[in-house]
């Protein structure tokens, strides 16, 4: 069954589309990666996805029932989100920002159980985040607060995770940790889509790629099917060369001759 | 569990209020004592319940004790709306007084003084300060529409701000008759002596609606530490916690100034002061603030009663000369890279 639907969406800002009949299905278990030039509308995808922007036109079901339809709670235990430019507007602990993925679940002011414990202990695990709990989010490094904040995404225990271009900005280490943690939640039964600018790590832990350009899909499909080289002259304006290990135009793209 | 918290270094909040409770209930103790003629603390149960003919037990039920309480609502008031405001605004200068709500307020009650309505009625100088605060809730979303970004809002305030304090002084410009321009220019300066049970009980019911509100928006608040995207994700209605946080605070700080004149700077002091005793989750800082707020307000009254010079300091002088520095402070610190 498809965790989420998108049939016919778009979207305008001051009267100008900037998506155009999205058709979108992610089923569990699948890592989906929105791919796409600068302004080709990925943010304000993951947005409308999100129920924060609601879409002009088509239908958005999110478990088979319209995104719009689900109270806000019910909605933010299903559907998680991080943002393409994390904010961290008090120096809170990395516990305390973790357990801020809780907030959807608990009833009483707040107040963690036993449950919301165990869910923050267990993405801070995964994150490998055990040794940095009592540190205040403003001492960290950029990757450190990065983690952090995938792990707070994590302790949601979302079926679906949304995520604006969580490695940006990060080493190379970082950028696989991150992309394992997303992968690992698709693996375990959820769902995750993904904004990346990176079309090698894009093709090497997503299932699906989602070529958009222009508001529109110009591509959906495997990361061999969408990844070449005539696409991404077309889209990004590029010559690239096939890898001879992946058989994928991703990774080696050059300016246009 | 609670070990797992603990060592994570997640403050609890209960040694903290439990600390700032003992400090609030002595300086309680000590605005029973101290004025122009002491009481010793021992003495305090015999005044308050025994023989009401006693002229010190008078002073103590109808002038310390009133003034005391209202301290107490007031300085709360203060102090929750301004931590409330810090969190919604995610801005650690924001307090009251920035949105305008403490200007417009103060704007209407300048009016009912200038237009001699003041003496009329006991009931009419709240109640103006109430509809100036209203007024400014409804000028800010006039001003910054309905799905206004947070620094629109805050540009709102200043200029709300501004529009108050030009048309304060007008009022002040064209006042007839001197007497009432002195009463007016002390007024503005914010003060709890000669405040009565009624002040008190006409203020409690708007108080406590503002502060239920507030207080029920501290899982809002908690979102919103990482940003307004996140706290919708996290299923925060972005709205109607704006919303709850300007009309709990123009409820608490509008009734607040209508009886005591304008307090500054209380609302920005307390949410720092409480900060290092439970962490920075803003949540977490409303309810202690509002404990702290209460107690530096009993603590500047407890300053306003020394003789100086030749006259009695006002109020919202102490506390500006206080919270001032501080505003400084933190403007400088601000500054330094992290």
């Amino acid at each position: 069954m498809s965790l989420l639907e998108a049939s016919g969406l778009s979207f305008a800002r001051r009267g100008r589309a900037v998506l155009e009949g999205i058709d979108l299905v992610v089923a569990a278990g699948e890592l989906v990666t929105v791919i796409g030039p600068n302004g080709a509308g990925k943010s304000t995808l993951l947005r409308v996805l999100a129920g924060m922007l609601s879409p002009l036109q088509g239908t958005l079901r999110l478990l088979g029932r319209d995104l719009g339809s689900y109270r806000p709670a019910a909605r933010a235990r299903l559907l998680g989100y991080h943002a393409q430019n994390p904010e961290l507007n008090w120096p809170l602990s990395v516990w305390d920002i973790i357990a801020l993925g809780r907030l959807p679940h608990s009833a009483n002011l707040g107040a963690l159980t036993r449950a919301d414990h165990a869910a923050v202990m267990q993405a801070a695990a995964r994150a490998d985040l055990l040794g940095l709990l009592g540190r205040r989010g403003d001492s960290l490094s950029g990757g450190e607060l990065a983690r952090v904040l995938v792990a707070r995404l994590l302790a949601g225990e979302h079926r679906l995770l949304l995520a604006d271009e969580p490695i940006a900005n990060l080493d190379p280490r970082y950028q696989v940790d991150i992309l394992a943690l997303l992968r690992a939640h698709a693996d375990g039964g959820g769902a995750t889509v993904v904004v990346l600018h990176d079309l090698a790590m894009a093709a090497r832990y997503s299932d699906r790629l989602v070529l958009l350009d222009g508001g529109r899909v110009q591509a959906d499909g495997p990361p061999h099917r969408v990844l070449t080289a005539a696409r991404l002259a077309a889209s990004f304006g590029v010559d690239a060369d096939y890898l001879a290990t992946s058989g994928i135009a991703a990774a080696l793209a050059r300016a246009r001759a | 569990m609670s070990t797992v918290a603990d060592r994570a270094g997640s403050r609890r909040p209960a040694p903290a209020l439990l600390l700032l409770l003992a400090v609030c209930a002595l300086l309680f103790v000590a605005a029973l004592c101290v004025g122009p003629v002491p009481t010793a603390p021992l003495a305090l149960p015999r005044l308050l319940w025994g023989d009401p003919g006693d002229p010190l037990s008078v002073i103590v039920r109808e002038l310390r004790l009133p003034r005391a309480l209202l301290a107490v609502l007031v300085g709360a008031s203060l102090g929750l709306s301004g931590a409330a405001l810090q969190g919604l605004l995610r801005n650690p200068l924001a307090e009251p007084g920035l949105l305008g709500i403490s200007g417009c307020a103060a704007l209407c009650a300048v009016l009912v003084f200038y237009s001699g309505l003041a003496g009329h009625d006991a009931w009419v100088l709240p109640a103006a300060g109430m509809v100036g605060a209203g007024g400014a809730v409804l000028g800010l979303y006039a001003l910054a529409g309905r799905q206004a970004s947070m620094l629109t809002l805050i540009l709102a305030g200043v200029a709300l701000n501004s529009l108050a304090a030009a048309l304060t002084t007008l009022v002040l410009n064209l006042t007839p008759n001197p007497f009432a321009a002195y009463e007016i220019f002390f007024w503005l300066m914010g003060s709890l002596a000669n405040r009565s049970f009624e002040h008190l009980w006409l203020i409690l019911p708007f108080v406590t609606l503002g502060a239920a509100l507030l207080l029920a928006s501290a899982r809002g608040l908690d979102a919103l530490a990482l940003g307004e995207d996140v706290a919708h994700s996290l299923g925060t209605d972005l709205g109607a916690l704006r919303r709850r946080v300007i009309l709990g605070s123009a409820l608490a700080v509008g009734s607040s100034v209508a009886v005591t004149g304008v307090i500054g700077f209380v609302g920005l002091v307390v949410p720092h002061l409480v900060r290092p005793l439970v962490g920075h989750r803003p949540g977490a800082v409303l309810v202690l603030s509002a404990v702290a707020g209460a107690a530096l307000t009993l603590a500047a009254d407890l300053g306003t009663r020394f003789p100086l010079l030749n006259g009695e300091l006002r109020l919202g002088v102490v506390t500006a000369l206080l919270g001032a520095p501080f505003f400084i402070h933190l403007v400088l610190r601000s500054r330094l890279p992290t």
